[in-house]
């Protein structure tokens, strides 16, 4: 299964689709969480979930903003979602019947 | 209480020398992520160190950087300690000689210039071997090992300061050097082409050639382009490479016309 970090990841890049690549997820990532993403810890994280199959990547087009350099493009394979969705319904089973409330 | 304050300018130079340390694919993605979020100085520094870290610590886990620190890094470290040490008791022999014991009436004389002008070859080249040797070493390093080299280098560092330090037993120098301690032994330092030099030209017309050779070879394609700061960095040292290998060929070749058998 999938951690919670790699989870946030995949779940940002399957919102992208075709604009998913390393500053577009980042920005994904800290919107979600509310929380500095480390630029560090995002591609390391991105390599894991290839060597597991779970996204592909390859590097895109330059643009100008960019200062002419290219993007790591990403995109969830079909194993990918298969985990995302596994972890997801854990995390929906293991919620059940739980009410954290505002405290 | 002062606060030290350092200019953007000088961060963002760091930034640029520390994604250095990355693969380009990396590094192109990292700068330009950079760039487009908008952010410089401090900030981009500890994104780009980060990274560095992670992917240094991540390559220490790969079997791949260990064993090339083992049967290449270690060995070309006792090899360049080897070579070094040789080199400057040879150059610091005849360095000593003529520098020491220079005056002014040793000046007028022809015989200090003539035998100045007849061991400068010699150092010469034993020098360029050296220069020659530790560039190979380097840049085959760097062209074999990709992740972890940084593991390689301080590696390399440590058993050249190590060996240089301590020295080297004398069977490992045998085997490193091939023979050239029995060369040594065997021949008389009178015969006009000694060891030394016969090792100096066998390296430069051979291994330092094969070492190049190899790595034009390994050289992908993909990174032949020049956005690539590593890449016309590697092209460019080559070309100091050969530029040594053919000048010091032809110095041996001038020093082989004048005092050969």
């Amino acid at each position: 299964m999938v951690g919670e970090f790699e989870y946030l990841i995949l779940s940002a890049a399957a919102r992208l689709g075709d604009d998913a690549y390393g500053a577009a997820i980042r920005r994904e990532v800290e919107e979600a969480t509310r929380r500095r993403c480390s630029i560090g810890a995002l591609y390391t994280t991105l390599d894991r979930l290839q060597n597991k199959g779970l996204v592909e990547t390859w590097m895109g087009e330059a643009t100008p903003q960019r200062g002419g350099r290219a993007k790591r493009m990403v995109r969830v394979t079909k194993k990918g979602a298969q985990e995302a969705s596994s972890f997801y319904r854990a995390i929906m089973r293991a919620s059940r019947s739980v009410s954290w409330g505002m405290q | 209480m002062t606060r030290w304050v350092i200019p953007r300018s000088i961060l963002n130079i760091w930034v640029a020398r520390a994604s250095r340390m990355l693969e380009p694919e990396d590094r192109e993605a990292l700068c330009g992520d950079l760039a487009e979020s908008g952010v410089s100085g401090f900030d981009a520094l500890c994104d780009v160190m980060d990274l560095v870290i992670r992917r240094q610590v991540a390559s220490l886990r790969e079997v791949r950087p260990w064993l090339l620190l083992t049967l290449l890094a270690i060995p070309l470290g006792f090899l360049l300690s080897v070579i070094s040490r040789e080199t400057a008791d040879g150059s610091a022999i005849y360095l000593w000689l003529y520098t020491d014991n220079w005056n002014l009436d040793l000046a007028r004389t022809l015989g200090y210039w003539r035998a100045l002008a007849e061991c400068l070859p010699s150092v010469y080249l034993s020098g360029s071997a050296l220069v020659c040797s530790s560039l190979a070493a380097g840049l085959l390093i760097g062209t074999i090992v990709r992740r972890g080299r940084w593991l390689s280098t301080v590696g390399l560092i440590t058993v050249l300061l190590c060996a240089g330090t301590l020295g080297v037993p004398h069977e490992l120098r045998f085997i490193l050097t091939l023979g050239r301690a029995r060369d040594y032994s065997e021949m008389p330092l009178c015969l006009p082409i000694r060891s030394t030099e016969r090792y100096i030209h066998k390296f430069l017309r051979c291994s330092f050639a094969c070492c190049l050779l190899f790595m034009e070879q390994t050289r992908h394609p993909s990174r032949a382009s020049s956005t690539h700061g590593s890449v016309s960095n590697v092209d460019r040292i080559r070309d100091i490479g050969g530029a040594l290998v053919s000048q010091s060929s032809s110095w041996w070749f001038l020093h082989l016309g004048t005092n050969g058998p």
